[in-house]
Parts: C-alpha cells; sequence; structure tokens
C-alpha cells in the first residue's frame, strides 16, 4: 500500500483542541440540514402527488377517449353514404356498371334453371343499396356527377332491355342438347363513340352462344359514353344475357 | 476496591450516556455533553490519522455532524456510542483520502515505534525508522486501520472489534498476524 510516511504531529495542547469546540455551530449546521432535508421531502411529496395526479388524469381521460370511439364505432359501423361518396371524391374512377335485364318473365326463367342468378341478385342489391345511400346526400351525388358521368343507352335502359329481350335468338345450329340454357355474362367496353366492343364472354355455354351474344351487343342501339369532367371516356360494362330454348 | 469504584463509576457513566442519547434523539441540545465528552479523542484519532491540525478539525465536525444528524439509527443494544463515533469518524477519514485522491497518511514517530517494538518483541533494537517504514508499505489499508487503533489509540480488542465491527476474537488474531507480517519484514530488511 502507498503510505505517506510523517514522523512528526504538529504540536496542539488540549486546552487548544477545547477551544476547537463549537456546539453550537454543530446545531447550527445540523438546523440547516434538517430545514433543507425537509424541503427536499416537501418537494418529493409534492413532486410525487403531482405525478399521480397526472397519472390518474391521464389514465381517466384515456379511459374516457376510448369509451367515446367505442361509442362512435358503434354508431359508424355501417359506411354511411357520406362516407362512400367521400371515396368517390377522392378517387374519381369509372364505375363498373352492372346491369340485368329487366323482364321479370327472364329473371323467373334465370331463378328456376341455374345458381348462377345468385351473382345477379347481387348486383341488384348493389344497386338498391347504392340508391337509397345517394338519395341521403344529394349534395355529393351532385358533386361526383359534375366529375363523372356513367354510360347510359340513348335510347334509354327500357328499351335496350325490350331490344335484347327481342333480338335474342337461341342458336339453331347448335349440337348441344336442347335442354341447354342458361345466362352468360357478357363484359364489354363502351368506347367514346357510343359502340360496344371488346366483347368478353364469362360462362360460356359453347361457341355457338357467344356468336350470339356478340352479335347482339354489336348491333345494339348507341350509347352515350361514359364522361369525366365533360369529357368522353371509355367504361368497362358487363350484362348477362339469358338463353332459353324455350323462348 | 479501587477497581470497583471505577467500574462503577463507569456504568454508571454508562447509564447517564444511554439516558443522553435517547434524550438528544429528540431533542438535540442534549447531544452537548456527548460532545463535550468525545471531541477531543475523536480530534486527536483524526490528527494522528492525517497530521493536519485543519484536516483534522474539519473532519471532527463532519464526524460529530454525521453522528448528531444520524442520532436516531444508533441503537444501544450494539456497539458502545464511542465505538459508533470511532467508526464515524473512519468513514469520515477515508472518505477524505479516496475524495482528495491523497495517500493514506502514516504518523512513525518515536514513541509508535518503541511501542511497536515492545509489542512485537524485536530481538534487535531499532534505531532506523527506514525498516520500519518498509515493513509498513507491506501491509493493506484494513490492517494499517487496525493498527492505529490498537497502538494510537490504545484500545481494547473488544472496542477495536466494535468499531470494525468484528469479534474480540477475530480483532486479536487479526492485529497478531499484521504483527507477525511487520515482525518478518523488518527482520528480513
Amino acid at each position: 500500500m502507498k503510505i505517506n510516511l510523517k514522523h512528526k504531529l504538529p504540536a496542539i495542547s488540549n486546552a487548544e483542541i477545547r477551544s476547537k469546540k463549537d456546539f453550537d455551530g454543530l446545531l447550527h449546521r445540523r438546523n440547516q440540514f434538517i430545514i433543507k432535508r425537509n424541503k427536499k421531502i416537501r418537494l418529493i411529496k409534492n413532486l410525487s402527488w403531482s405525478i399521480l395526479a397526472l397519472a390518474i388524469l391521464s389514465t381517466s381521460i384515456f379511459v374516457l377517449n376510448r369509451h367515446k370511439q367505442e361509442k362512435k364505432k358503434v354508431f359508424l359501423a355501417p359506411i354511411s353514404a357520406l362516407e362512400q361518396d367521400s371515396i368517390l371524391l377522392e378517387e374519381p374512377t369509372p364505375i363498373k356498371v352492372k346491369m340485368k335485364p329487366a323482364t321479370d318473365t327472364q329473371e323467373n326463367q334465370h331463378k328456376s334453371k341455374t345458381g348462377q342468378n345468385e351473382n345477379d341478385d347481387r348486383l341488384n342489391n348493389n344497386e338498391r343499396n347504392e340508391q337509397p345511400q345517394k338519395e341521403s346526400s344529394p349534395e355529393k351525388i351532385k358533386t361526383v356527377e359534375e366529375r363523372f358521368q356513367q354510360a347510359y343507352p340513348i335510347v334509354g335502359f327500357d328499351s335496350l332491355y325490350a331490344y335484347l329481350n327481342n333480338s335474342i335468338r337461341y342458336p339453331e345450329s347448335t349440337n348441344q342438347p336442347d335442354t341447354v340454357s342458361g345466362t352468360v355474362n357478357v363484359l364489354f367496353t363502351i368506347d367514346t363513340a357510343g359502340k360496344a366492343k371488346n366483347i368478353v364472354i364469362e360462362n360460356s355455354l359453347g361457341e355457338a352462344f357467344d356468336e350470339e351474344a356478340k352479335r347482339l351487343l354489336l348491333s345494339m342501339p348507341l350509347w352515350e359514353p361514359a364522361r369525366m369532367n365533360g369529357n368522353a371516356i371509355e367504361t368497362k360494362m358487363s350484362l348477362p344475357l339469358t338463353f332459353s330454348k324455350s323462348e | 476496591m479501587e477497581d470497583l469504584i471505577s467500574y462503577t463509576e463507569h456504568l454508571v457513566n454508562q447509564e447517564q450516556e444511554k439516558s443522553l442519547i435517547e434524550e438528544a434523539k429528540n431533542n438535540p441540545q442534549r447531544f452537548k455533553p456527548l460532545y463535550e465528552k468525545y471531541y477531543e479523542r475523536i480530534y486527536k484519532f483524526l490528527l494522528k490519522r492525517h497530521t493536519n491540525l485543519d484536516i483534522a478539525e474539519s473532519l471532527t465536525s463532519d464526524t460529530f455532524f454525521k453522528a448528531i444528524t444520524k442520532l436516531k439509527k444508533f441503537k444501544q443494544k450494539g456497539a458502545p456510542f464511542s465505538a459508533w463515533l470511532y467508526r464515524i469518524a473512519l468513514n469520515e477519514s477515508n472518505m477524505y483520502f479516496r475524495k482528495q485522491k491523497k495517500k493514506q497518511t502514516l504518523l512513525l514517530n518515536e514513541d509508535v515505534v518503541q511501542s511497536l517494538s515492545e509489542e512485537i518483541k524485536l530481538t534487535e533494537h531499532v534505531d532506523d525508522f527506514k525498516p520500519v517504514e518498509h515493513a509498513f508499505k507491506k501491509i493493506k489499508k484494513h490492517e494499517l486501520e487496525l493498527l492505529q487503533l490498537r497502538f494510537y489509540e490504545s484500545l481494547s480488542f473488544k472496542e477495536i472489534g466494535q468499531i470494525l465491527a468484528i469479534t474480540e476474537n477475530n480483532a486479536k488474531v487479526r492485529c497478531y498476524r499484521i504483527l507477525d507480517k511487520i515482525r518478518i519484514a523488518i527482520e528480513e530488511s
């Protein structure tokens, strides 16, 4: 161990040592220390209480907010028409319009013959859902219409459906048994001139049926093309066509 | 007969001291007799450890300040009040060396060397300090503390044990081991 060796002790008498005693000074130092310590303790106590109060406050605010949010969630669970429209306003892309010939006779045939009508029903439901939503917010609809206008037959949908009903022919040349019937889904694009193109047949019943569907669409009345901010644009459409021997 | 009288006085003093401590715990003014009683002893102990009047005074003041502020923690069942004070003084002294990053000071005057020679029963009389200095450089810090309490303060092994928080026997064994170490170191040199 490193030590500093000393051989002499500083000379001091007992009287001198006694004269160094200062009990009052010691008491004063002690009192000052106690005051400081008490202040510190008070400060820590106050700080602790403040932190505790803050913690309770923030927790209660958090809980209340959460409660409110839960309430809001319950209220806003179904997507409102307003929200849907706002989505449309943000991204005004052409909407894929799905239509269905509005003839009761056809509908009945579909239901009785194939299960593919489920899709159609769903589409109809969507349309029905859209209707009340749009009605509930007319201002929004106006805004959307200003920007995007759907394609529609110049002669009107009723006349178009009538045309389709009257013109559809069961292919005579088909080798298929007579019992073949059903609905094909025709996807097509209405170009800027209002004519159908890019015809694609889904759920094909056979080549002859496809040809008949294409013929029907290519010879249908002209459409008014969809418009985006007044400019004609191409729009994709879909249309179910029902083939039935009984017709 | 004189021994009996002194022993009785000692007991009376001890009881008085205990009651004073208990009173001083609630009323710091009652600490004064204890301060008066032990100030000189603590001052001299610290003076021998530091060989500086100002440092000894400052550390004595710090020792009594610690004692008066921590008096409520002192328990009568443990070591006596004097041992408690010595322990505080020793801690303050060690803290000073540590804070100041100074080497431990060791007083090695004729009196110390003389008493040490008697204790370790050297065969040859030591005139020169150098072998003793050399021997002291070989011992450790806690060993030096024990020797200082034994030879500077002339405390009993019981009191040394109470200050260093070891048993009386342990204090005795340690002390003689250290002395053996010093004796061997002196003889080798």
